[in-house]
């Protein structure tokens, strides 16, 4: 077992460097410049006012040359990779003159952002992540499990039922509803153009900072409703499906026959032989769903509103930063190889079909 | 003792076998059809999906500015070129009675036009003119304007054959000609004006003489057809496509009966003729379409609504599609307004809100009321509070919403599909070779798909959107390009699997004990096999494809202005007073999207090879 | 036995199966899968039931336990007395009471058949700490004792494994052990070797064998192998179509069969003493269970079919004098002839 997670965290180590290789190749694959694109030179959006002539020549080479952007592909990637600092105050290796040698993600230094230099990415990432983004997604996780599982148990039991088709139905129709347009929708319904019942924007409302503990976080908690039934429908109508489906498979295999001949009743039956065995495809699936619950927790915070990781990358997008969207998005591809890995440890824990191989 | 499956009568759809081993799948899809067909929420979803797709390929037909047919007379173009005539001749003269040399020497700078190529000019210039007025005039009155145009003709035939060596009798006929020329074209400006289109328009527009009113002249009106020449081939080959495929039902029991006399086996063969036929309908169709009628589908307002408003083209008759409107045509007086069939869109004479929250007042401190900005009603709109005026509201620009939700659904649909068309081959190729081959090429294609799964496809396919130049390649194509460049992993997985699988199926071992080679095996025997599950992932992937289009050009990374996609339209604003603009085409994304979750979870039930019944 | 009178012997018979009738609601109608089935386990013995797939041999032992799925199929007659005791009317609480304690069963699928998650040792528990009330240290030793009596080396390691640890033989095996573990009167055992290799076979008959006399239990053994039949059976019931269609000693019926089909059966076994001869079939297949033909079920693949099976449904009559071989069939006098020619 130790030996299984020790071999799966090694292979973590490649598939993260394949990542960061992918990112960048993607964003240098792109037609067009990165860095005109960045400076909002030649019809791309985003980035400073354009000047005339000369000058806007200029500026785009020492744009570059401060940022490592005018160097080979394979540098860059050193660069954002680690440990050596290829820009010109780097590392003397890259030809830089030595004053700060060491940078990149190897060395947890996500860099600063390239229109505003005092900001740090790194803290400001972690503050989000802490505060909105992880939040987000653990108690979206928790309440899928949590409902979800029963669904499938009592819609497996009652297969064929009118309740039962009645609940498929719906939790397909709820699997299909666009993140963005449900969370648009539940804004009109509950924000103040509707009934007014919960706030819709941001994580605090006005005037927070002055409340006590105790009404801060329930206004807090108010502003969490929304983005998390958001967060959580979606996966839940999937694995309630899923575990539905897996259960009535489960219920018609051989060996729950042999469980009644031995003379148990339907309940020991369902929730110990079937259950543990319907489980174990519910939990690998969660592997393949959380690249797409990542996915929408950026358009889920950019909705709400919310300071997250998520809504950071957006911004990056939008103003073209290069490294903020370089640390956000390794960052949210590392989360989503954890969440994997998780899961795939979870299996070999709760299947003991799989273990050594 | 015979030992026979369980309880079954051999079934009657026994396999036969044919020329090559897929032959068995017919009566597989006959199964298949038959299990589709029980599915009541398919049969909806397909449905469905056809009237939307419908229209998406018939949105030119349903809302356009532009009208089905328009019999009407263009005064003002007419006017125009009747005021344009007697200077034009007056040009003509002064280039014809000048030789070459002269003509050289007197050239404008920066020209390098040669006597003959000006004289050209100047002929064409009488020439359009008369042709333009032309148009718009009784026989009897034309006759007049050919006589003119017979003598320029004369006179540039005089002034280009004496070029050369002019006499002075050649210069005097010239100036002779040119002198009649000149009287008949005062004629002309005297009798041929056409009356002012801001004046009152007579009721009976068929006297052909006005004359007797000095009010003018009234024009006679030309037909044309502008909406169906504003479609181009390509519309209309969907147009025709949609239309075959519509009345398959019909036609296709036509040819079973007649052409294959009801027999069964001849009727499955011709399945795939039948398919091509239809290809070839469409495809000639449009064809011929191009050739006689189309044009090209351009951005540009048609000026016809405008011309017709302010009176510049008079109509006699004048027929307006259903939603008639442009979708980049734009109200500057009706921005953002409300459903008009709501109460709150309620506007009175002086462009005011009556009620709702966008009711004026004055203000309360100076008694000021926001300027009054009347909503201008144009030639074939409905009334100001119709309800029939903007069904689903306006923009922020006043464009109408259901217009631009009509022709945003064409690149809707259609991303979805092209792209998932494109990463379900992508996909298959790759999964397959991957699946087949194994060894190292297995290994590094897995790797590299595993990696790749790793990230958030939607984040992927963003990130790489906003790098884009939309100069370079416009965001359509490339929102394609990226969905399938991103997403054929899932396939090429599913794909691999199953040839892992299949590889070791008796049938492969048999196929290259025969001596088939590689590629024979793996697309002739291996690959029907292997078609179900990337039917059904394909189905998937259109859903997926379209959520992701409009998730990206809602956060406004992919279609850009003007051109319209659902998710575009709904980025226009967030605001909730504005709930129309959010919750009509996000609706409409909601159920495509869901049409096509059907579609792939009932073609999963019937593919599914232990064809459970339940 | 005669028709529709079911001569109940009082005491002897540890299971009576009287008339029993299990039909299934299917999309073409109704299925008699198991159509008015007469048949006695005495105690101490095996009886052997003989049938093709699609018999119904399968769904009567199920019915004994009432493990047949209950929504596509229902009961339309019969009794099936355990002890005296009609089961069929018994509640599903009583049921669950004889299930693993009185009456064991065991399946075809040694693979499937065991939960995979849970391992051997707590699958056999279960059925001890469930009817003996046993706790858990007391049920391991029992679980560990029971794999050791069903011949399985090493059992205190392996009473911790899974089942996908073990061979196909040894699932049976274990298998065996849980169904054993409460000391049942019968056993049910259903193909119990058609998925094992032969040699497998040999060996899991044999404990199943061993057993049954150290036990003293009875074994109801459904099978469609005739091998199988002669090595262990002492009574034996052939079905075909849902019926019983001859019934007696394994020595009189493999002697001296008297019913076209069961003739049919023995004539298309290979004969040694004949090798390189075409191997005898019966014409025709199983008839689906939805369209059964009319009168008697056999007579379209029959060599003697006439009028009257057409017509009429031949009743189990006595072949010889003390009732004890009996068959179903209007031509048994002719079927005789049949047998004879080789």
């Amino acid at each position: 077992m130790l030996h299984y997670i020790i071999r799966r965290v090694l292979w973590m180590i490649p598939t993260m460097l394949g990542i960061l290789l992918i990112i960048l190749g993607l964003l240098h694959a792109a037609p067009g410049d990165p860095a005109m694109q960045i400076l909002g030179i030649g019809g791309g959006g985003g980035g400073e006012m354009t000047q005339d002539g000369a000058d806007i020549e200029a500026r785009l080479a020492k744009f570059k040359r401060d940022n490592a952007l005018d160097r080979n592909f394979l540098v860059q990637y050193l660069g954002f990779l680690g440990p050596f600092n290829v820009k010109p105050d780097g590392h003397e290796l890259f030809g830089g003159d030595g004053r700060n040698p060491w940078g990149g993600f190897l060395v947890l230094d996500f860099g600063t952002e390239l229109f505003d230099k005092n900001k740090q990415i790194g803290d400001e990432i972690r503050h989000r992540l802490v505060e909105v983004t992880l939040p987000l997604a653990l108690m979206s996780t928790f309440l899928i499990y949590m409902i979800a599982i029963p669904i499938g148990i009592f819609s497996a039991n009652r297969a064929g039922s009118r309740l039962d088709k009645l609940l498929t139905l719906l939790l397909f129709i709820l699997y299909s509803v666009p993140v963005f347009w449900a969370g648009l929708m539940l804004i009109l319904a509950f924000g103040k153009g509707g009934l007014g019942w919960l706030p819709v924007i941001g994580l605090h409302s006005r005037g927070a900072d002055e409340l006590e503990p105790w009404p801060y976080f329930v206004d807090m908690a108010q502003h969490f409703i929304l983005p998390v039934i958001v967060t959580t429908y979606g996966g839940l109508a999937y694995i309630s499906r899923q575990m539905r489906s897996g259960m009535i498979e489960v219920v018609h295999q051989d060996y729950i026959r042999t469980a009644k001949a031995k003379g148990l009743g339907s309940r020991a039956i369902i929730l110990k032989h079937a259950l543990r065995n319907s489980l174990i495809p519910v939990i690998t699936i969660f592997a393949s769903i959380l690249p797409i619950m990542i996915g929408g927790s950026v358009v889920i915070e950019v909705v709400f509103d919310l300071p997250g990781m998520g809504k950071y990358m957006y911004e990056g997008l939008l103003t073209r930063d290069f490294n903020v969207i370089m640390a956000t998005m390794t960052l949210l591809g590392a989360m989503t190889l954890l969440g994997i890995l998780l899961s795939d440890i979870a299996y070999a824990i709760v299947d003991p079909r799989i273990s050594y191989s | 003792m015979t030992k026979v499956m369980d309880g079954e009568p051999a079934a009657e759809s026994a396999p036969t076998t044919g020329p090559r081993g897929a032959t068995y799948s017919k009566d597989y899809w006959d199964l298949v059809f038959d299990q589709l067909g029980r599915n009541r929420l398919f049969k909806l979803a397909a449905v469905v999906l056809t009237l939307l797709y419908a229209s998406a390929i018939y949105a030119p037909l349903i809302a356009n500015d532009r009208p089905y047919v328009l019999e009407a007379a263009n005064y003002a173009e007419y006017n125009k070129a009747w005021r344009t005539l007697y200077p034009a001749s007056l040009g003509l003269g002064s280039v014809a009675k000048k030789t070459p040399e002269e003509y050289l020497a007197g050239r404008t700078e920066g020209s390098d036009l040669s006597y003959a190529q000006a004289l050209e000019n100047e002929r064409m210039a009488v020439e359009t003119q008369l042709a333009t007025m032309k148009l718009y005039l009784a026989a009897e009155r034309a006759a007049a304007l050919d006589a003119l145009l017979g003598d320029v003709e004369e006179l540039v035939a005089l002034a280009a054959g004496t070029a050369e060596a002019r006499s002075d009798e050649d210069l005097e006929r010239i100036k002779e000609q040119h002198g009649a020329i000149k009287d008949q074209a005062k004629a002309v400006r005297a009798e041929y004006e056409a009356r002012d289109p801001e004046a009152e328009a007579p009721e009976a527009a068929t006297e052909p003489e006005g004359a007797t009113e000095s009010v003018g002249l009234e024009l006679q009106g030309i037909r044309s057809y502008p909406m169906f020449e504003s479609i181009a081939a390509w519309e209309s080959f969907f147009m025709l496509l949609w239309l075959a495929l519509m009345s398959w039902p019909l036609w296709n029991r036509f040819w079973n009966r007649a052409l294959l006399g009801g027999d069964r086996e001849r009727i499955r063969r011709a399945r795939r003729q039948k398919l091509a036929a239809t290809l070839a309908f469409s495809l000639l169709g449009a064809l011929l379409w191009g050739q006689f009628v189309g044009g090209s589908s351009s951005l540009n307002l048609a000026p016809y609504k405008q011309a017709l408003t302010e009176g510049e083209i008079v109509e006699t008759q004048a027929l307006f599609p259903p939603v008639p409107y442009g979708f980049a045509e734009a109200h500057s007086t009706e921005l953002y307004r409300p459903p008009t069939w709501t109460s709150e869109s309620e506007i009175d004479e002086e462009g005011y809100y009556a009620r709702g929250p966008r009711r004026a007042e004055p203000d309360a401190v100076t008694g000021f009321m926001p300027s009054a900005n009347p909503v201008v009603v144009r030639f074939g709109e409905s009334e100001r509070n119709a309800a029939s005026r903007h069904w689903m509201g306006t923009d922020s620009s006043g464009r109408d919403f259901l217009t631009r939700m009509l022709w945003g659904g064409r690149i809707s649909l259609s991303v979805g599909l092209v792209s998932a068309f494109l990463l379900v081959i992508i996909g298959t190729i790759i999964g397959a070779v991957a699946g087949y081959f194994g060894g190292w090429i297995d290994l590094l294609i897995s790797r590299f798909i595993e990696v790749v799964l790793c990230l958030p496809a939607l984040l992927l396919i963003m990130m790489a959107a906003a790098f884009v130049d939309p100069n370079l390649i416009p965001p359509i194509f490339s929102i394609v390009i990226l969905i399938a460049l991103i997403r054929w992993t899932g396939v090429a997985r599913l794909v691999r699997g199953e040839f892992l699988r299949l590889r070791e199926a008796e049938f492969t071992l048999a196929s290259q004990a025969l001596g088939f080679s590689s590629a024979r095996t793996i697309f002739l025997h291996i690959l029907p096999n292997a078609m179900a599950p990337v039917l059904v992932a394909g189905a998937f992937a259109v859903a997926a494809g379209i959520l992701t289009e409009s998730t990206l050009s809602f956060l406004g990374l992919g279609i850009q202005e003007p051109m319209p996609s659902w998710g575009s339209l709904i980025n226009d604003s967030k605001s909730s007073e504005h709930w129309w603009i959010q919750v009509f085409p996000g609706f409409l994304i909601f159920v495509t999207i869901t049409c096509y979750n059907q579609v792939g979870d009932a073609l999963r039930d019937a593919l599914d090879p232990k064809m459970k019944k339940h | 036995m005669g028709d529709g009178q079911h001569k109940e012997t009082q005491g002897e018979a540890l299971l009576e199966v009287l008339g029993l009738k299990t039909y299934f609601h299917g999309d073409e109608g109704i299925a008699q899968a198991v159509d008015g089935v007469t048949y006695r386990v005495l105690p101490g013995e095996t009886l052997g039931i003989v049938g093709e797939s699609g018999c119904g041999k399968s769904v009567t032992a199920l019915s004994v336990l009432g493990l047949v799925p209950m929504p596509p199929g229902f009961h339309a007659g019969g009794r099936i007395l355990f002890r005296g005791e009609d089961l069929l009317q018994a509640g599903e609480a009583r049921m669950r009471e004889i299930r693993g304690n009185d009456i064991s069963m065991i399946f075809q699928e040694p693979m499937t058949a065991l939960n995979p998650v849970f391992t051997v040792g707590n699958q056999i528990m279960e059925t001890v700490m469930l009817h003996q009330g046993l706790d858990k240290e007391a049920a391991r030793q029992h679980a560990i004792a029971m794999l050791e009596k069903v011949g399985i080396p090493s059992p205190e390691q392996r009473v911790d494994e899974y089942p996908h640890q073990l061979s196909g033989g040894m699932r049976q095996r274990v298998m065996i052990a849980m169904a054993m573990a409460c000391s049942p009167s019968l056993l049910i055992a259903d193909e119990p070797t058609t998925a094992l290799d032969v040699t497998i076979q040999a060996q899991v008959l044999d404990l199943i064998g061993e057993l049954q006399e150290r036990e003293g239990m009875s074994v109801l053994l459904i099978t469609h192998d005739l091998g199988v039949v002669a090595q262990t059976a002492d009574h034996v019931a052939v079905m075909y179509a849902g019926k019983v269609v001859e019934y007696g000693t394994v020595e009189a019926i493999f002697k001296e069969p008297r019913h076209p089909y069961t003739i049919g059966l023995f004539h298309s076994l290979p004969d040694l003493a004949a090798p390189g001869e075409r191997l005898a079939t019966i014409e025709g297949i199983v008839p689906s269970a939805f369209h059964f033909p009319s009168g008697c079920r056999f007579r379209t693949r029959c060599p003697l079919a006439g009028e009257r099976c057409a017509q009429e449904v031949p009743e189990l009559e006595a072949v010889t004098e003390d009732g004890e071989h009996t068959a179903a069939c209007h031509f048994l006098e002719e079927a005789r002839a049949l047998q004879v020619e080789s």
